[in-house]
């Protein structure tokens, strides 16, 4: 359905009847399966309602969210998916992580010129709350619309402001429609200064032209990508065999005369700069706006024509693109559930996004939904040996902190920046060096048997020779001394370097944890189902029960008997969270 | 002919190295290559170091023109961006046309190694898949590097010949012939801070240190659990998969966990070297950290390397003026430290350095930036370089002349490859091997850049 409104209001779907619709009309192939072919009609798989064993509904858990206590499965096997959904589709929007930022500038103005607390504010964010499908779907977008710390060419103070606010602007479009989603992406200030459009200015006479960098990336990387797509994502061939570029030179020259005269009184260098202008969108200059011809994509803005219209066109054109939903629908794909969907899923999310008779164009629940509910995502892939996706480090560390029993005293959740791959996890939201974020959708490892199979492992990128023994040592930090590595740290009055642990460090309860000390098999068939879905073979799950069962628990003195204690409970999760059947989420 | 024998050669001996399968999960059962080791089994020590300018680095404010007529014509194209001329450095040797060059005011160390002899520069290069004339570009009648101006792609493609994707770059190509010559194979092709596709072959794979070296698992022992828990945790992880997304996590960390010890203790051993790194510079952090790897290459066994560092933050479309000089400056200061390290280890004829970078910038400017271009002018020092030099053709600044196919992007007239060879054979990579690591050479004049001595 095209559309040239503003704002796009969503009337709200029955996702019941769209996974019903989805799994009765449309083959199945499992994730990570046939790379031929278009998408096809073959035989009608039953609609997959409820999770029948806790594996499974840990397993949808972590697709969706970032796993799940026990509780949380009891939950979903008694209500099933669908309700889930509403429910999480329902839910309250997160507290505004802008909000949360200035009330710590308010209060605390040495913590927040330390760049941890902005991180922090977002750890924040996912740890707390009920809402992980928001919160993941959030974190999703930030890493198809991509900023960066040295991106936003922000001055410090004013940074953490603008860049919690682009995270608000992220959530506040989650489940609502791609176009608002754009747009307010458009006119961010934090996306204004990663990608230039803040200030930037028409032509001249002496041949100065306008930025194209927004123009550019708007197109490869936010909405149609470089070649035009079949609905199944696969890409289509001219009458010579090759691929169809979907721009350019010419294209980018006209569209970035579009993003000329957007801009908002940020004030750098003031003592007390007024702090509203960091969550406000972008206005036009009309002064600065090119009022030249704008030729892109099939669509021609006569001359003279104004900024606001300009910019409806533009933004109408892509996202009315053809390419849109499977350009980002895969991505999304690859963000939830697998690494390689079939030609076929990506069509029925594609289908999603395109709306029609279940709903708009752009609606991201249907996508969601779509997304979710899709048999590939549904049905183990087993045996199935390219089937998964690698875990993101930054959500297997949300995983932990939710799954285990950690507290955070001041409730502040200090992670701090963990985006150094020699130190912590090489990422962190919103900690990309470029707006290509952490890893490419494209990526394959070279020389790898995927490679070579034409398949991609997009989160492969961040993995090295450092990252899994960095990433193993920081598990083991955050379970035997959380408190050292999550600490404020600030000058006092004289300069000097002090921290708070004690009370600002998180602390960590293994409580239940320890009551299944003596009991190995159980307390690793424990952590199976809680962090890897119960994925662990056999030979996997014996061998780390013999291990553990090796560490002495036998001291008579009960203050040393707890430590031993924690101490199997600790070793057992070392190696789940190190095991490469844990690290890829099937 | 020599294409031929080698593409037979290259399939032969894959098709043995394939054969090694599974059971050889190192992969560097490299008696199999013995054949090609023969040629290539050098008793001398030879490294290539890549140092990457990610984002497209604005060559227009790199190797600016300084003979007055042509830099007033510079001057007023660029507006804003221009630097101003009392500040270049003025490079001694003009150009065969008459025309004077000069470097930005913060490379006056590359200056003065061009003078010295030692730093020579390569102009108007870029990826290419032939030559190409802009009335090709312009009619699409000669095929194109897929993905133009486009950062991920032409990175991609500058590294390996492929836009992303690509599953070798020539680095990893050519460090894949001297696998054998290294007792430890892993650290053939090492990357600080770099980008592994340009790092791995056919064989090698990129191995990432870090600019302070690689961690030890749990500190190398633990009190906690005791050594056989270690251990037993080590098995676990090094334990192959039949997932392939698990067995691909598998083999990086069986590379560093089976190199980390070795690794290590070599470092920790390394010599100190009274060469000052500037601090604050992660460029000059990452080069620190190569020369001393280099430092203990009898330790470790290597006698062929190929290093990658990277230095971010081109993609100067705003604030170039403001941010252009001091990313210069960093680059200045990292490469002439990094080339009295190399001097002090009295290695500096046996290191050459070269830059590269998607893409070189617009020569027009948009206010306060410059945006993708195509071709870019690209630096390579060291000892071995016939330095004092610009090889190629520098373009006039002019808007819309010959080779612009818009807003001063220039068609480059040499390709990444016509580098790639000189310095792949000085490296020592045998003539019948160089398609092999350049599959697309001949294309070329291949041998039209003799850089080296």
């Amino acid at each position: 359905m095209e559309t040239d409104q503003d704002e796009i209001s969503i009337s709200s779907t029955g996702s019941v009847e769209l996974a019903a619709v989805l799994a009765a009309s449309l083959a199945l192939a499992a994730c990570g399966g046939s790379q031929d072919g278009p998408a096809s009609v073959g035989v009608a798989a039953p609609v997959i309602v409820k999770p029948k064993t806790d594996a499974e509904a840990a397993r949808f858990l972590a697709q969706a969210g970032f796993g799940g206590r026990q509780s949380e499965i009891n939950a979903l096997k008694e209500s099933g998916y669908e309700a889930w959904l509403t429910q999480q589709f329902n839910a309250a929007p997160p507290p505004s992580r802008w909000a949360y930022a200035n009330e710590l500038r308010n209060k605390d103005l040495p913590a927040y010129q330390n760049w941890q607390v902005l991180p922090n504010i977002l750890w924040q964010s996912m740890l707390t709350g009920s809402d992980v499908l928001q919160q993941r779907m959030t974190l999703a977008l930030s890493e198809i619309f991509v900023i960066s710390y040295a991106g936003v060419d922000v001055p410090g103070p004013l940074k953490a402001l603008v860049m919690a606010d682009f995270m608000d602007i992220l959530q506040k479009n989650a489940f609502g429609n791609f176009y608002n989603l754009l747009s307010d992406v458009t006119l961010s200030l934090a996306m204004g200064r990663m990608l230039g459009t803040f200030g930037n200015l028409k032509e001249d006479n002496k041949g100065r032209r306008p930025d194209e960098n927004y123009a550019r990336e708007v197109m490869q990387l936010f909405t149609i990508g470089l070649y035009e797509l079949n609905l199944d994502g696969s890409i289509k061939k001219d009458t010579k065999g090759q691929p169809i570029e979907t721009y350019s030179l010419d294209t980018v020259s006209n569209l970035a005369r579009v993003f000329t005269g957007w801009t908002a009184p940020l004030q750098f260098n003031v003592p007390n700069p007024d702090i509203e202008i960091t969550r406000k969108p972008m206005a036009l200059q009309n002064a600065y706006h090119s009022l030249l011809e704008k030729s892109f994509l099939g669509v021609t803005i006569p001359a003279g024509i104004n900024g606001t219209e300009s910019l409806k066109t533009a933004l109408t054109t892509l996202f009315n693109h053809p390419n849109v939903g499977p350009f980002i629908g895969k991505q999304l794909i690859q963000r939830f559930v697998c690494s390689n969907p079939s030609p076929a899923y990506i069509a029925r999310v594609a289908t999603a996004f395109n709306g029609g008779a279940q709903g708009a164009r752009g609606d991201m629940k249907n996508v969601l939904s779509a997304i979710l509910l899709d048999p590939e995502a549904r049905q183990a892939p087993d045996g199935n040996v390219f089937a998964g996706k690698h875990r993101e480090p930054m959500i297997r560390l949300v995983q932990l902190i939710r799954t285990l029993d950690y507290r955070s005293p001041d409730g502040a959740w200090r992670l701090g920046n963990t985006n150094d791959p020699a130190w912590r996890l090489g990422q962190g939201p919103l900690g990309a060096n470029s707006v290509f974020n952490f890893f490419r959708p494209g990526y394959a490892p070279p020389g790898s048997e995927l490679a070579k199979q034409g398949l991609l492992a997009p989160e492969m990128q961040i993995v090295s020779e450092i990252t899994t023994i960095v990433q193993l040592n920081y598990w083991y930090g955050l379970l035997t001394a959380p408190e050292n590595n999550t600490l404020r740290t600030y000058n006092d009055s004289n300069g000097a370097s002090q921290n708070d642990k004690k009370e600002t460090g998180l602390s960590l309860f293994l409580n239940e944890e320890k009551t299944l000390a003596d009991q190995p098999a159980l307390l690793v068939e424990r952590f199976n189902l809680l962090f890897a879905c119960g994925q662990l073979s056999e030979g996997v799950k014996t061998a780390i029960v013999a291990s553990v069962s090796k560490l002495a628990m036998s001291d008579p003195n009960p203050v040393k008997l707890d430590i031993q204690k924690q101490n199997r409970v600790v070793a057992a999760l070392l190696m789940v969270l190190s095991n490469p059947e844990y690290l890829v989420l099937k | 002919m020599d294409k031929d024998l080698s593409r037979r050669e290259f399939l032969r001996r894959a098709g043995m190295l394939a054969a090694t399968g599974a059971a050889a999960p190192m992969a560097f059962n490299l008696s199999l290559m013995s054949e090609a080791a023969a040629a290539t089994s050098p008793s001398d020590y030879k490294a290539l170091v890549c140092v990457f300018l990610s984002g497209g680095n604005d060559h227009q404010n790199t190797v600016i023109p300084y003979d007055l007529a042509n830099y007033n014509a510079y001057a007023a194209i660029r507006q804003a961006l221009a630097t101003p001329r009392a500040q270049l450095n003025a490079l001694p040797k003009l150009l065969s046309d008459g025309r004077q060059m000069a470097l930005a005011p913060q490379l006056s160390g590359l200056a003065s190694l061009f003078a010295a002899e030692r730093l020579a520069v390569v102009a108007n290069i870029g990826p290419l898949i032939q030559p190409t004339t802009k009335l090709q570009y312009q009619t699409r009648s000669a095929p194109l590097p897929p993905k133009l101006f486009s950062h991920n792609d032409q990175q991609s493609y500058w590294m390996s010949s492929m836009a992303e994707g690509a599953d070798s770059g020539w680095g990893g190509r050519a460090g894949d012939l001297f696998l054998r010559g290294n007792t430890n194979a892993a650290l053939s092709c090492v990357s600080v801070g770099g980008v592994g596709l340009y790092l791995s072959g056919k064989e090698a794979r990129s191995f990432s240190v870090g600019v302070n070296g690689n961690p030890l698992l749990l500190g190398g022992s633990n009190s906690l659990f005791g050594p056989s828990f270690v251990s037993e945790l080590k098995a676990m992880m090094l334990s192959n998969k039949s997932n392939h997304l698990e067995n691909e996590y598998v083999k990086v960390t069986q590379r560093g966990l089976n190199t980390s010890s070795q690794l290590d203790t070599a470092l920790k051993g390394a010599p100190v070297l009274t060469t000052v790194f500037p601090k604050g510079n992660t460029l000059a952090d990452s080069l620190k950290m190569v020369a001393k790897l280099i430092s203990v290459r009898g330790q470790l066994g290597n006698q062929r390397q190929v290093f990658m560092v990277q230095l971010g933050g081109f993609d100067l479309h705003d604030g170039l003026v403001a941010k252009h000089p001091l990313l210069l400056t960093t680059l200045n200061d990292a490469l002439m430290a990094f080339d009295g390290a190399l001097t002090e280890l009295g290695l500096q004829n046996q290191v050459t350095t070269f830059t590269g970078s998607e893409f070189g910038r617009t020569l027009s400017s948009n206010g306060d930036g410059s945006d993708h271009g195509w071709a870019s002018h690209h630096f390579v020092m060291g000892g071995a370089v016939a330095g004092g030099q610009i090889y190629g053709r520098v373009p006039l600044p002019v808007m819309g002349g010959s080779d612009d196919v818009g807003q001063g992007r220039y068609i480059p007239d040499l390709s990444v490859e016509q580098l790639a060879w000189p310095l792949a054979k000085w490296f020592g990579v045998p003539d019948a091997d160089r398609y092999l690591v350049l599959p697309t050479l001949a294309r070329f004049d291949e041998n039209a850049l003799k850089i080296m001595r």
